[in-house]
């Protein structure tokens, strides 16, 4: 007798899941850099800065203009400044100027003062339509003291009210600039 | 006696043969697959190990910089939510042992400006050294792309004046989560 006796087998293969994609983990790390370097920067407070004298005595016209500055120097062997150039003399002619004044001896100068970071410039400083002039200096590590306001300075100016003036209305251009390193 | 004997073993023989038959059906033979789905969630930062914040000009604006990343995410259909969140776990220090920013500072705060292209709610804040805050939000049956999400995280902290000059590095670790 024969007998077929049909074995059927099923096998499954379960292969391992083919390697799954790694798409990421759970968590990830960042370094945040920055590096911090020297910079500073200015802001005036009055962009015109009237000069007038008091009484009929040909006093000096005086005035003031104030600022205020943001500074940070190199920790070691940093400098820095804030000077003052004339870049447009008075006009029209025949009045003031800083360049070439009617008579010698005429000048416009100032004085510093500073609430904050720094050195104010020492005693009566003249103003050149040529070379910048001292407002205030730092030395190392110098960093504003008030922030976000920033410290402040005055120049206060003396401008010689000689008799040769024509009348009339004179303005110059005086500008500021700040620097650290 | 003989006889007896070669019956026997035939008899044997058959049922054995039928017992074989027994290991298996003939025909067709169902078998069910199964696989769970559950929710899950994976995160690469994509701007390398290290993100840098610089400033424009001299005139201390703030210092920026972006951090991105692409992420992958599948919440519960019903009821599932997720987020991916960042601390800084290193708070700044100055390469040379300058005193500078703090991310724990609340004056001088780091913050950043959360951006994604998917799934999920950008979340902004400011960063902290105590608690994770949530970058990305996400509710019930979120599910990014097979290719991933993306988004980045836009870096701002105050230039104060009182920073020594120095170069700070801070580690800020991220984490993304699904249920």
């Amino acid at each position: 007798m024969k007998k077929i006796v049909a074995l059927v087998g099923v096998a499954l293969l379960f292969t391992a899941p083919l390697a799954h994609a790694q798409l990421g983990s759970a968590t990830g790390t960042t370094t945040v850099s920055v590096t911090v370097g020297a910079e500073a920067a200015l802001n005036i407070t009055n962009s015109s800065t009237p000069l007038t004298a008091t009484g009929t005595n040909f006093s000096n016209y005086t005035g003031s203009t104030g600022l205020t500055y943001f500074v940070r120097t190199t920790q070691s062997g940093g400098s820095g400044s804030v000077t003052l150039k004339v870049t447009t003399d008075f006009s029209p002619a025949n009045g003031p100027s800083v360049g070439t004044p009617p008579s010698a001896g005429d000048k416009l100068a100032y004085t510093c003062s500073l609430s904050g970071v720094g050195t104010a410039c020492s005693g009566s400083q003249t103003s050149s339509t040529t070379a910048s002039t001292s407002v205030a200096t730092f030395g190392a590590d110098a960093h504003t003291v008030t922030f976000p306001g920033g410290d402040t300075a005055t120049t206060a100016w003396t401008l010689t009210n000689d008799p040769k003036y024509k009348t009339g209305s004179y303005s110059a251009t005086v500008t500021f600039t700040i620097s650290a390193s | 006696m003989k006889k007896i004997l070669a019956l026997t073993a035939l008899a044997l023989l058959l049922a054995a043969s039928l017992a074989l038959a027994q290991l298996g059906s003939v025909g067709p033979t169902n078998n069910t697959l199964q696989v769970q789905v559950k929710p899950e969630a994976s995160f690469t930062i994509t701007t390398g190990t290290t993100t840098s914040l610089s400033s424009t000009g001299t005139n201390f604006n703030p210092y920026t910089g972006t951090t991105s990343f692409t992420y992958y995410v599948r919440t519960t259909k019903s009821g599932g939510s997720g987020s991916i969140q960042l601390k800084v776990t290193t708070d700044f220090v100055g390469g040379a042992g300058g005193t500078g920013p703090s991310a724990a500072s609340t004056t001088d705060p780091l913050t950043y400006i959360t951006t994604r292209t998917g799934t999920g709610t950008a979340v902004s804040d400011t960063a902290s050294t105590t608690d994770y805050t949530k970058v990305v939000d996400f509710g019930e049956d979120n599910r990014s792309a097979k290719a991933g999400d993306s988004g980045s995280v836009a870096w701002s902290l105050v230039n104060d004046p009182q920073y020594e000059t120095d170069t700070y590095s801070a580690v800020v670790t991220f984490t993304i989560s699904a249920a």
